[in-house]
């Protein structure tokens, strides 16, 4: 049995070894804030970039990371015409607290909800926070786990990165 | 088109079965008891402590077994883990556990699984033995547990004989084995002294108030005679009909009631720890 | 199913070398994951409890490994404990191939076969999940479609057993659900309800739950099959909202509720109100004998088919999440109300940069119950609650940004917990605690910033007062630096007033993030969601890696 797990393993190591990455989103069911069910192949932003940030109201550094973005999201808006999408992953218990809370803050972001994890098994993450850079042809270009105070500048740059490279082509 | 009517078709088969399939009770809830006749007994082994307050559901099922299965279910209360601790003075204060309860509480990682839990001839669920936690059972379970092993072939006799001066509390005990079946290298025998209904402290949240002073704690394990694991049975292969002895002699703690003590004797299989048979014998009959 | 499992590898291996070669003319297949480790080495510390284990160092890991090419979804999971962490259940044993799905999905169709994890409505009756760092994982596995059969309207359907450690649990679990959309329904032919320009948005569903388990016990006459049947609904307008779910079980005598036949129910209530700087909820709910899961003898965490979070407030600093709350699926009554206000940049209360107020109150206690003596167990007076008060917070936090550098929070709670009772423990009564959490943040330059938490818990039951005290320096994007001591000064056992101290460090990289740390952790509850898990004391050296790829 053991071997043959073995060689289902190897199977798909050597599938990614002819795949060509090309980092697109996932198709998977989440709410929006108002409750409707909204597919996340229709994410998008006519061609402009966007972030996703996996968050939760109990999660600090998540919050932190947010408040940071909420102040420069008008600027970041302006220059390089990105829309923010934050996706909370709180359950049954925190979920109808989650618009409360962002209204609270005044946060302008596309509020997702996915109670029960799917988007973000999707996008193979681990620990919140946790941000995807996606390009104007929906390609992940950049993605960071965790929040120090100041990543929001690197993120920026990489946004700006991402905005030349797309000008160049 | 096709695969729409697929799927309609799923769900309403699904549709189906959760509103027809209720067995909703409305009574007799329990039922006749077929007791087989056989020669093999059953070890069933209740994890307990006097502060544990869940844990005398625990003993009403062991209890429940005991006269269903008159004598074919032999049942010693081990008192182990966090809930069988003492207070120094007042409720609780009398101390229950014993050294064997404490290596088979590290053993069996009881304290994890937490309290009530009991063993039916350490039997592991769904047949894997590498995890020791395994024979782990909550109370709901041994009744059917018991009943499955009762359906099983005895492996080998045990005969228990006895001489005990009730003066100066000796013990001399005899065990016979008789091999049923082949036997092999692995196969011990371990011997317990239990002592039954002893008053004291237990917390039952089932009861007004949840502190009971005089609670009777039935078959309370004290001690084994030959360590947590047992003495191996000499020879290492054992052929159908041989008769192996072993003799025992001890004195029986003052501290103890000998009028309701007596011994359990059981062989085990030491590498997997299923009990092959048990029997029991009163100091004084 | 593992068959299934090699011809759908192969077909995946196929397509890939075929399109590979084409040079990128059709869109190739991804392959994506995530990986995390968790290693600790145990010694010892008599005086917090801390013990040694026989393997030194223990650790715990997994990999997920997910394929999408087109329409067409695989993945599995490996995970690996050799030997599990101390208070993971040593259950978790080994490493092996645990989770394992293959996902088609076609316009108003998706099929999943293998391991999945589903939720119907807030998880009433039916919510399979994972809480990997909490050793919770109840994934189905199964076959489970979902379909679309017109606008607004979605179907769900699933049949399986569910995951026990290494194992399956013995139940068969069936499900259905549908919920509609009045929005979308109507949109066709009601323009003002087109979900677009609607002011107000209308959302029901239902499901319903059945399991089977074979009767094996020889007394008792059992339910081979129960039922669990429930059903949503949902208001929206642009400044309020309302949901409440309503679920109702037929008898289901198990270990959890001590072998009673009574009927179970839950009812949950949510109403929110809110405006840009100003928010009001509330919340209520009732459970009473609603613990459902696939296995009448499933205990812990094991098994479960209900999610019923508390829905009191989720605390993140230490000292307040030291009496975490859990629900009493045998019978609570709890309420909950939170408002926010936030003070505008300039006004007098909000100073130069606006100040966030929030208030949270959270009850709950158990039901006012009669027994009956007979299989029925008790009878539950839905409209009184019990004399016995579980949980109480009250609690106050303000954020106050002083500059453009400084920013502190201010917390105050008194918590009421019935430790008895919700850890299901004797001789420790109820512990009354007023809480009060300092936090200071300094941004230093763009880079660098320091945080500093003082923290008090103070009782004078249970294990005493507390004081808790947290450095941590962060350079962005890269590393963190913390220091932690927890202090018991106030145990009543004086050996006992022990420090916790602890050190830590991090190096983050794009998604892939190394922690070292060391030193002593405190025995405790550690809560993700709605669930918690007792961790015992520790002393030693951790080590976390994770990367997502």
């Amino acid at each position: 049995m053991k071997a043959n797990k073995i060689t289902l393993i190897l199977l798909f190591i050597f599938s990614v070894l002819c795949v060509n990455a090309q980092d697109k989103l996932p198709a998977v069911n989440v709410k929006t804030i108002d409750g409707a069910t909204f597919n996340t192949a229709n994410i998008n932003n006519n061609g402009q970039p966007i972030i996703i940030d996996f968050w939760a109201t109990w999660c600090k550094p998540c919050v932190q990371e947010l408040t940071a973005i909420s102040d420069l999201y008008e600027d970041w808006q302006k220059t390089t015409g990105v829309k923010i999408y934050a996706v909370s992953i709180d359950d049954a218990r925190n979920s109808a607290r989650v618009k409360p809370f962002v209204n609270a803050r005044g946060w302008e972001y596309q509020i997702l909800l996915d109670p029960n994890a799917d988007l973000k098994r999707a996008m193979n993450v681990g620990d919140i926070p946790h941000t995807f850079l996606i390009n104007g042809k929906g390609e992940i270009i950049f993605q960071h786990a965790g929040y120090a105070p100041g990543d929001e500048n690197e993120l920026y740059e990489k946004l700006l990165e991402s905005i030349k490279a797309n000008a160049v082509k | 088109m096709k695969m729409k009517n697929i799927i309609l078709f799923f769900y309403s088969f699904l549709v189906v079965i959760a509103i027809s399939a209720c067995d909703e009770i409305t009574g007799p809830y329990t039922e006749d008891v077929n007791v087989t006749e056989g020669g093999r007994k059953i070890l069933l082994e209740d994890f307990t402590g006097h502060e544990c307050g869940n844990c005398p559901n625990g003993g009403l099922e062991a209890a429940k077994l005991d006269s269903i299965y008159k004598g074919r279910v032999i049942v010693v209360a081990t008192h182990c883990s966090f809930f069988a601790d003492t207070n120094k003075s007042g409720k609780f204060s009398y101390n229950f556990k014993t050294p064997v309860g404490d290596e088979l509480d590290q053993f069996f990682s009881i304290e994890t699984a937490g309290l009530p839990k009991g063993m039916v001839n350490r039997q592991a669920k769904d047949g894997d033995y590498s995890i020791y936690s395994n024979r782990l059972l909550n109370y709901t379970e041994w009744a059917s547990s018991v009943a499955m092993e009762l359906n099983k072939e005895a492996a080998v006799n045990l005969n228990l004989s006895k001489n005990y001066d009730t003066l100066n509390r000796s013990l001399s005990l005899d065990v016979e084995v008789e091999y049923l079946t082949k036997g092999n290298i692995n196969q011990q025998l371990v011997v317990y002294l239990v002592e039954d209904s002893v008053i004291n402290w237990q917390k039952w949240y089932g009861h007004i108030p949840e502190d009971i002073p005089n609670f009777a704690h039935r078959h309370v394990l004290r001690k084994s005679l030959n360590g947590t694991w047992g003495d191996r049975l000499s020879g290492s292969i054992k052929s159908v009909g041989q008769v192996i002895s072993k003799s025992f002699n001890t004195t029986i703690s003052s501290k103890y009631n000998q009028k309701h003590c007596y011994i359990v004797a059981f062989v085990q299989n030491n590498l997997t720890k299923e009990i092959l048979q048990v029997e029991e014998i009163k100091l004084i009959e | 199913m593992k068959k299934i499992f090699y011809v759908l590898a192969f077909i995946l291996l196929v397509n890939n070398k075929i399109t590979a070669q084409e040079n990128n003319k059709f869109s190739t297949g991804e392959i994506h994951g995530n990986f995390q480790m968790m290693a600790q080495n145990y010694l010892v510390d008599s005086t917090i409890g801390a013990k040694a284990v026989n393997e030194k160092i223990r650790m715990n890991s997994f990999a997920n490994l997910n394929f999408i090419k087109g329409n067409f979804k695989a993945g599995i999971r490996y995970e690996s404990y050799e030997k599990s962490l101390l208070g993971f259940d040593p259950r978790y044993n080994g490493s092996d191939i645990t989770y394992r799905y293959a996902t088609y999905t076609n316009d108003d169709l998706e099929f999943t076969i293998g391991n999945f994890y589903e939720q119907f409505g807030s998880g009433l009756i039916f919510r399979s999940y994972e809480e990997r760092g909490l050793g919770i994982d109840n994934a189905m596995d199964g076959i489970r479609v979902k379909y679309k059969p017109t606008n607004g309207v979605y179907l769900k359907g699933i049949v399986g057993k569910q995951r026990f450690y290494f194992t399956k649990g013995e139940g068969i679990v069936r499900g259905l659900d549908a919920e509609f959309n009045l929005n979308e329904i109507f949109s066709n032919f009601l323009p003002e309800f087109n979900p677009a320009n609607a002011r107000y948005t209308y959302i029901l569903g239902g499901s319903m739950v059945g399991k089977y388990q074979a009767d094996n016990d020889p007394i008792r006459i059992l339910p081979e099959n129960v039922a669990a049947f429930s059903g949503r609904f949902n208001f929206i307008s642009d400044k309020f909202n309302f949901y409440t779910e309503y679920a109702n079980k037929i008898n289901d005598p198990s270990l959890t509720n001590g072998f009673i036949y009574k009927k179970g129910e839950a009812l949950f209530l949510s109403a929110n109100y809110s405006v840009k700087g100003f928010s009001l909820s509330a919340s209520a709910k009732r459970v009473d004998n609603m613990d459902f899961r696939s296995d009448r003898n499933a205990d812990v965490n094991n098994l479960t088919l209900s999610f019923l979070p508390a829905i009191s407030k989720q605390h993140t600093y230490a000292l307040p999440a030291f009496y975490p709350y859990a629900t009493q699926p045998l019978g609570e009554l709890g309420e909950q109300f939170e408002v926010s206000y936030n003070f505008k940049k300039g006004s007098k209360l909000g100073g130069k940069y606006g100040t966030l107020v929030t208030f949270n109150f959270s009850n709950a206690t158990n039901l006012d119950t009669t027994q009956t003596g007979n299989e029925q167990g008790y009878s539950a007076n839905f409209w009184s609650k019990g004399k016995t008060l579980l949980y109480r917070d009250l609690n106050l936090e303000v954020v106050k940004k002083l500059s453009p550098k400084l920013k502190t929070t201010y917390t105050y709670m008194y918590q009421v917990f019935n430790k008895d009772k919700v850890q299901n423990v004797s001789g420790y009564g109820t512990v009354y605690a007023h809480i009060a959490v300092f936090e200071t943040q300094y941004k230093i330059s763009s880079k660098n910033t320091f945080r500093a938490e003082l923290q008090s818990l103070r009782t004078k039951q249970d294990f005493g007062d507390w004081a808790v005290a947290l450095a941590e320096y962060t350079v962005s994007p890269h590393w963190f630096f913390a220091a932690l001591d927890q202090y018991n000064y106030g145990n009543a056992k004086e050996e006992k007033r022990a420090h916790y101290f602890s050190g830590s460090f991090g190096y983050t990289k794009n998604a892939t993030r190394f922690i070292l740390g060391y030193g002593k952790q405190r025995e405790g509850y550690l809560c993700v969601g709605g669930v918690c898990r007792l961790i015992p004391a520790s002393y030693g050296l951790s080590l976390s890696i994770s990367s997502t790829f």
